[in-house]
């Protein structure tokens, strides 16, 4: 009984006193490669931080925390040192939030640890943290698997809006596969949401765009002490204060790329993203429409505004239609007319041809009981502002089936 | 009055002339806190026209210089122009990005964070509490979104020391130069000078 006091006290001091994990090795620009191998693989996945099976089980993270986590995880794994600058501020000993750290032992066990330690990550940091302090901006041909992608635009009202993605990984026409998540699905706890075919629509510009992460040690110096083989550069922002957004990342895009994209290949793909976000739509209003179902249809509050208004992702959606019509004329141009999915996009820019039955099947949009449209109408309703990213309106109103009656609740930005 | 005589006081006058010239000099050069008006007479090449940052604030030596100075000098410049945080909150187009304050009460030392989060649509205002142990670490105690929360305010109100703070703001009409500062001192700063004719990037540390 003795001896197993005594081993119990011993291990009770040692745990008050643990790191969140101990770090036996350094980083090398092979673990770089590794951690690019390792973002490309199964172990990151849209549930590895809601499966109870998974180590990581608990962790909920918004767009800058996924980045954090990712890289967390990893050094957890590898036995890597892993710090950012400390959110609350680098007075003299907390110069930065880290590995050693043994303020999270209240939580038992190493995977606890992290989970908590990921969870204080989250809770103290934003984008601005991850871009300004605790990245690197990259060349483009150092753009890998691992990289993010971080932007800030201007919303309506002087506001800005900023975000990250995670690229998983790069596909053979140099378009990404990125890994993310928001603010609301923080709330509701939902998995990572992952985009397999991403292009991106925000010019990158200084700080933001495509970065790495820095080495601890190279917390708080500058880019010239970072290995010259992991990138460090600026050229992206040259190259985007020289050229328009569509430009731009079609350059990206052939110097990242294995393979070229045909006409029609790239029509498809965009047809794929603007059906994926249509339908994306759905859950969005929806989330509003239980909210005022639940608060007995009360006006939102500015915070309530914020989280189930739409106006920025309806632009958003607004400007991939915009993109795919494009890439229609260009298809016409080259006289490539052939193949579904040039027939849908005819149908719904130009109403020709006779596919609707077609369309609604490839990508129907069932946004209420028994109303199903296509995305012939969905642009129609969209190009015509029909569509209200109000969350106080009825859903008729919300999907521009009507437009009234109008909500009179306030409208905050 | 003789010619000598007239002489002599020509003389005297333009010695006081001279010294005057110099006093006005040396005080424009110096002139920490006041950051003296735009010049309509400089002229439109060598001026940023970048009407992101309020020009109106930046020191005539530095609104002069041309395209093809050093990172150095730029930076020098701009140390200059932004290096007093209570001047630099005063310009149009500020924007207060976070704040760390450490502050002592009753030997605690609480560290008050504000921040932003983002959302789809906007950007949350977040405010955060972290209670030092005995080993300086920051243990968070309170977090709230979009308003103060008790502790915040109480931490806040509270007579007490601050021991650190820590600041960084964007400048601009399109809020792209990033200031940061830690008690009070400039400590770098990263975005598009408004000190070039072109929008050129620049980061700077001090």
């Amino acid at each position: 009984m003795k001896t197993f006091l005594s081993a119990l006290l011993i291990t009770l001091s040692f745990s008050a006193q643990a790191s969140v994990w101990e770090d036996t090795n350094s980083w090398t620009v092979e673990y770089e490669k590794e951690f690019t191998n390792w973002i490309q693989t199964n172990a990151v996945r849209e549930g590895m931080f809601n499966d109870r099976n998974s180590p990581y089980y608990g962790i909920s993270t918004d767009c800058a925390d996924t980045a954090y986590a990712l890289r967390a995880v990893f050094a957890f794994e590898h036995k890597l040192p892993f710090a950012i600058s400390n959110p609350s501020g680098s007075r003299d000993v907390s110069k930065t939030l880290n590995n050693k750290s043994n303020k999270f032992d209240y939580s038992g066990t190493e995977n606890k640890r992290l989970v908590a330690m990921i969870t204080e990550i989250g809770d103290s940091v934003g984008t601005e943290n991850l871009t300004r302090l605790d990245t690197f901006p990259v060349a483009i041909k150092s753009i890998v698997p691992g990289s993010i992608f971080t932007y800030k635009m201007q919303a309506r009202f002087g506001k800005f809006i900023r975000h990250t993605y995670n690229i998983k990984g790069i596909n053979p026409v140099g378009t990404f596969d990125v890994i993310y998540s928001t603010q609301a699905n923080h709330a509701s706890h939902g998995d990572l949401l992952r985009r397999r075919d991403r292009e991106f629509e925000n010019l990158p510009n200084d700080p933001w765009g495509f970065r790495r992460f820095k080495w601890p040690e190279h917390l708080n110096q500058p880019t010239s002490v970072i290995p010259a083989e992991l990138g460090a550069s600026n050229e992206q922002y040259d190259l985007a204060r020289t050229m328009d957004t569509r430009t731009f990342f079609k350059y990206v895009g052939k110097q990242l790329a294995t393979t070229t994209e045909s006409s029609s290949q790239r029509l498809t793909r965009l047809f794929a993203a603007i059906c994926i976000e249509s339908q994306a739509r759905i859950t969005y209003v929806n989330e509003g429409l239980t909210h005022l179902m639940q608060t007995s249809n009360a006006c939102m509050n500015y915070e309530e505004f914020d989280a189930y208004s739409t106006p920025a992702r309806d632009g958003a959606l607004k400007e991939m239609y915009l993109k795919f019509q494009q890439a229609l004329l260009e298809s016409k141009q080259m006289r490539l007319t052939d193949g579904d999915v040039y027939n849908y996009a005819n149908y719904i820019f130009n109403g020709k041809g006779n596919v609707q039955a077609e369309l609604q099947a490839a990508c129907p949009i069932a946004y209420r009981g028994g109303v199903v449209i296509d995305l012939a109408v969905f642009w129609k309703r969209m190009s015509a502002d029909r569509m209200s990213s109000h969350p106080n309106d009825i859903v008729e109103v919300r999907w521009g089936e009507k437009t009234s009656p109008a909500t009179r609740c306030k409208r905050w930005y | 009055m003789n010619s000598k005589k007239r002489m002599m006081i020509n003389i005297g006058t333009l010695i006081i002339a001279v010294i005057i010239g110099a006093l006005l000099f040396s005080t424009y050069k110096k002139a920490p806190e006041a950051l003296p008006s735009h010049s309509s007479t400089t002229s439109a090449d060598s001026i940023p026209v970048n009407p992101d940052v309020n020009l109106s604030k930046i020191p005539q030596e530095a609104a002069t210089v041309h395209n093809d100075f050093s990172k150095d000098t730029v930076c020098k410049s701009m140390h200059s122009s932004y290096q007093y945080i209570n001047e630099v909150k005063k310009l149009k187009n500020v924007d207060l990005r976070f704040v760390n304050i450490h502050k002592k009460v009753d030997g605690i030392v609480y560290r008050l964070r504000f921040f932003y989060k983002e959302s789809s649509e906007n950007e949350i205002p977040n405010y955060l509490v972290y209670k030092e142990n005995q080993k300086d670490e920051d243990i968070l105690v309170e977090k709230s979104s979009y308003k103060k929360g008790k502790l915040y305010l109480k931490v806040e109100n509270d007579q007490g020391e601050i021991v650190y703070s820590e600041e960084g703001l964007n400048v601009g009409a399109e809020k792209d130069l990033f200031l940061h500062y830690e008690n009070k001192v400039l400590k770098d700063l990263q975005g598009v000078s408004p000190l070039q004719g072109e929008k050129n990037f620049i980061e700077c540390r001090f």
